[in-house]
C-alpha cells in the first residue's frame, strides 16, 4: 500500500512539473483553494518553475551609479560599469546583483525601498555617513545592438529609467 | 472486421504485457543505491562550498541590515513564507540579537550540511538543510538565480530520496541498509525525468525564439556588462560562430530527454552538457551554476554513462549495443541483462 502511495506521489509530482513547463496548468493553477498549498509546495521544491533561461532573449543589461556628495564639496562616483562591486568578497556574490537589478525594475515602489536600503548599507559599509550631504542613485538600462547592427556602427543604447536622491539630515 | 480484431487481440495483449513488464522493470527493479550516494555527496559538497563562499558576505545578504533589509525582503514574500526574520523572532526568546541570529543560522546550516555530506542521521540533516535553504531563498528572493533554484530542487530530493543507503555513516553504523530497493530505482527515475523536463523546457523555449536562431542571444550574453568576462566584441565579425554556439545549445538541451536514454549516444551528450555548462561558467562567469548543472547530469545519468564508457573501452565504439536492462536507464529494451551496477 505504502509503495503504491509513493509511486502515485512521484507521478503527481512529475505531472505537475510537466504541466507547468508546457503551460498546461496556467488557466487553473492560481485559481482556487489549492493556490496556497501549491504555492508552498512549489516554493519548497520548485516543481512549478519554468526553465527557459535566457529565453526568448537575454534581456537588457543595466548599470547602477551612486554619486556621493561630501560636505567638503568633493563628489565621488561609484558605478557598476566602472568596476564597483558592492563590496562583495567574490564573483559569486556579485552575480546576484544582476537579479537584483532585474527584480527591482519591476515595480517603482520596490525600487524606492531597495534604493534607500542599498544607500544606507553603502554609507555604513564605507563609514562615511557623517561626511556626506547627499547621494544620487541612478539605474540605467543598457541594450546592445544585434551583431549585424554592431558591425554597421549602431551604438549601445543606454536609457536611464530610475533616479532618486537622498539628502542626509543636517543634525 | 470483428474477426480480424479478435485475431489481433492476442498480439495486442502480448504487446501490452511486454510494455507493462518493461515499465515495471524501469521503475521498480531494485538497483544499487550507489548513484544516490554520489548524488548526496555531490550536492551536499557543492552546497557546502557555496556556504564557504557566502561566509564573508553573509551579513551583507542575510543580516537584518543587509543590502536589502529584512523588512523589505519580508514584505516581498507571502505572509506564510518562512524568512530569516522568523528565525530571529524565535531566537529572541533565548536572548539572541537579530545580528547574532543570522550568524547562528549560518553555522547551524553549515553543521547540518556537514552531517548530510558524511551521511550522519541523513534524513534529519537533509530536512534541516532543505528548510534552511528555503528560508535563505525567501530572505534573498531578490538576489536568487538559477543556481539556487536547482540547489533547492536537489535538496528537496535529498530529503525524500533514500540517499543515505550508500557512502554514509548511517550505513557504516548500521542505521540504514545498503541493499538495492525499488525506492532507489524510483528515486533515480524521478531525478532523471525531472532533469529531462528541465532541459526540454529550456530547449523548447529557446527554439521558439528568433534571437536564439540568429545567435544574437549568445552575442549579447557575452558582451553585455552583467556577464562579460572577456572582450567578445570581435564575435560580431564572426556571426557564424555565435550562431553555431547557439544551435549547439539548442540541440543539446532539446535532445537531452531522448539522447540520455540511448546507450553510447548519451556519452556524447554528456560531453556536450559538460562543454555547454563549462562554457557558461567560463565565459559568463556563472561558475557555480555551470557546476551544479554538470553535477546534476552526472548524478542522474553518470552511472549509465560510466557503464557505457566501460563497454566502449572494452569492445570499441562500434560494438553492438549492449543489451541494456532498465537498470541502465534505457527505454524499450526487453532482454534480461547482466547488471553492471554492483550492489554495495
Amino acid at each position: 500500500m505504502l509503495r503504491r502511495i509513493v509511486y502515485l506521489l512521484a507521478f503527481v509530482h512529475l505531472t505537475l512539473v510537466a504541466a507547468v513547463i508546457f503551460h498546461r496548468a496556467d488557466p487553473w493553477i492560481t485559481r482556487g483553494w489549492w493556490e496556497r498549498p501549491l504555492g508552498f509546495w512549489g516554493g519548497v521544491n520548485f516543481s512549478m518553475w519554468r526553465f527557459g533561461f535566457f529565453s526568448p532573449d537575454v534581456g537588457k543589461s543595466s548599470e547602477i551609479e551612486f554619486t556621493i556628495n561630501y560636505r567638503d564639496g568633493r563628489v565621488e562616483n561609484l558605478s557598476t560599469l566602472s568596476g564597483f562591486d558592492f563590496l562583495t568578497a567574490n564573483h559569486e556574490s556579485l552575480i546576484r546583483f544582476y537579479g537584483f537589478r532585474i527584480h527591482t525594475a519591476e515595480d517603482p515602489a520596490l525600487q524606492d525601498l531597495c534604493a534607500r536600503s542599498v544607500v544606507v548599507r553603502l554609507l555604513n559599509e564605507l563609514g562615511i555617513s557623517e561626511d556626506v550631504v547627499s547621494v544620487d542613485y541612478a539605474i540605467r538600462a543598457i541594450r546592445y545592438p544585434t551583431m549585424q547592427g554592431f558591425r554597421g556602427g549602431e551604438r549601445v543604447e543606454t536609457t536611464e529609467f530610475y533616479r532618486t536622491n537622498f539628502v542626509m539630515s543636517q543634525e | 472486421m470483428s474477426g480480424a480484431a479478435e485475431e489481433q487481440r492476442p498480439g495486442g495483449e502480448a504487446l501490452r504485457a511486454r510494455v507493462r513488464a518493461a515499465a515495471v522493470r524501469f521503475f521498480c527493479e531494485p538497483q544499487s543505491p550507489a548513484p544516490l550516494g554520489v548524488f548526496r555527496l555531490l550536492m551536499a559538497g557543492l552546497a557546502l562550498f557555496q556556504a564557504v563562499l557566502w561566509y564573508r558576505d553573509w551579513s551583507a545578504f542575510f543580516g537584518p541590515d543587509a543590502w536589502v533589509q529584512w523588512e523589505i525582503s519580508r514584505a516581498l514574500g507571502l505572509e506564510w513564507q518562512l524568512h530569516m526574520m522568523h528565525v530571529a523572532g524565535f531566537l529572541k526568546h533565548f536572548g539572541v540579537s537579530p545580528d547574532q541570529s543570522a550568524t547562528v543560522f549560518y553555522w547551524t546550516y553549515v553543521t547540518f550540511l556537514v552531517a548530510l555530506l558524511v551521511g550522519w542521521h541523513t534524513r534529519v540533516a537533509a530536512f534541516f538543510v532543505c528548510l534552511s535553504h528555503y528560508v535563505m531563498m525567501n530572505t534573498v528572493s531578490i538576489f536568487v538565480y538559477g543556481l539556487d533554484i536547482f540547489l533547492q530542487i536537489a535538496l528537496f530530493y535529498l530529503l525524500v530520496m533514500p540517499v543515505a543507503k550508500a557512502y554514509s555513516l548511517d550505513v557504516w553504523q548500521g542505521r540504514v541498509s545498503s541493499s538495492p530497493s525499488w525506492g532507489v530505482t524510483l528515486s533515480r527515475r524521478v531525478l532523471q525525468i525531472h532533469l529531462c523536463l528541465a532541459y526540454i523546457s529550456s530547449g523548447f523555449e529557446k527554439v521558439q525564439s528568433p534571437a536564439w536562431w540568429s545567435g544574437n542571444v549568445i552575442w549579447r550574453s557575452l558582451v553585455q556588462p552583467d556577464f562579460r568576462q572577456y572582450d567578445f566584441t570581435w564575435l560580431a565579425r564572426c556571426p557564424w560562430l555565435a550562431m553555431l554556439s547557439s544551435w549547439f545549445t539548442m540541440l543539446i538541451e532539446s535532445g537531452y530527454c531522448i539522447a540520455m536514454w540511448i546507450p553510447r549516444v548519451r556519452v556524447g551528450w554528456m560531453m556536450g552538457i559538460v562543454v555547454l555548462h563549462l562554457g557558461i561558467a567560463l565565459f559568463m562567469g556563472l561558475g557555480l551554476f555551470g557546476i551544479i548543472m554538470i553535477l546534476l547530469s552526472i548524478s542522474a545519468f553518470g552511472w549509465e554513462v560510466w557503464n557505457d564508457i566501460k563497454i566502449i573501452r572494452k569492445h570499441g565504439p562500434l560494438a553492438a549495443a549492449h543489451p541494456v536492462s532498465s537498470s541502465h536507464g534505457s527505454l524499450g529494451c526487453h532482454q534480461p541483462a547482466q547488471n553492471l551496477i554492483e550492489p554495495e
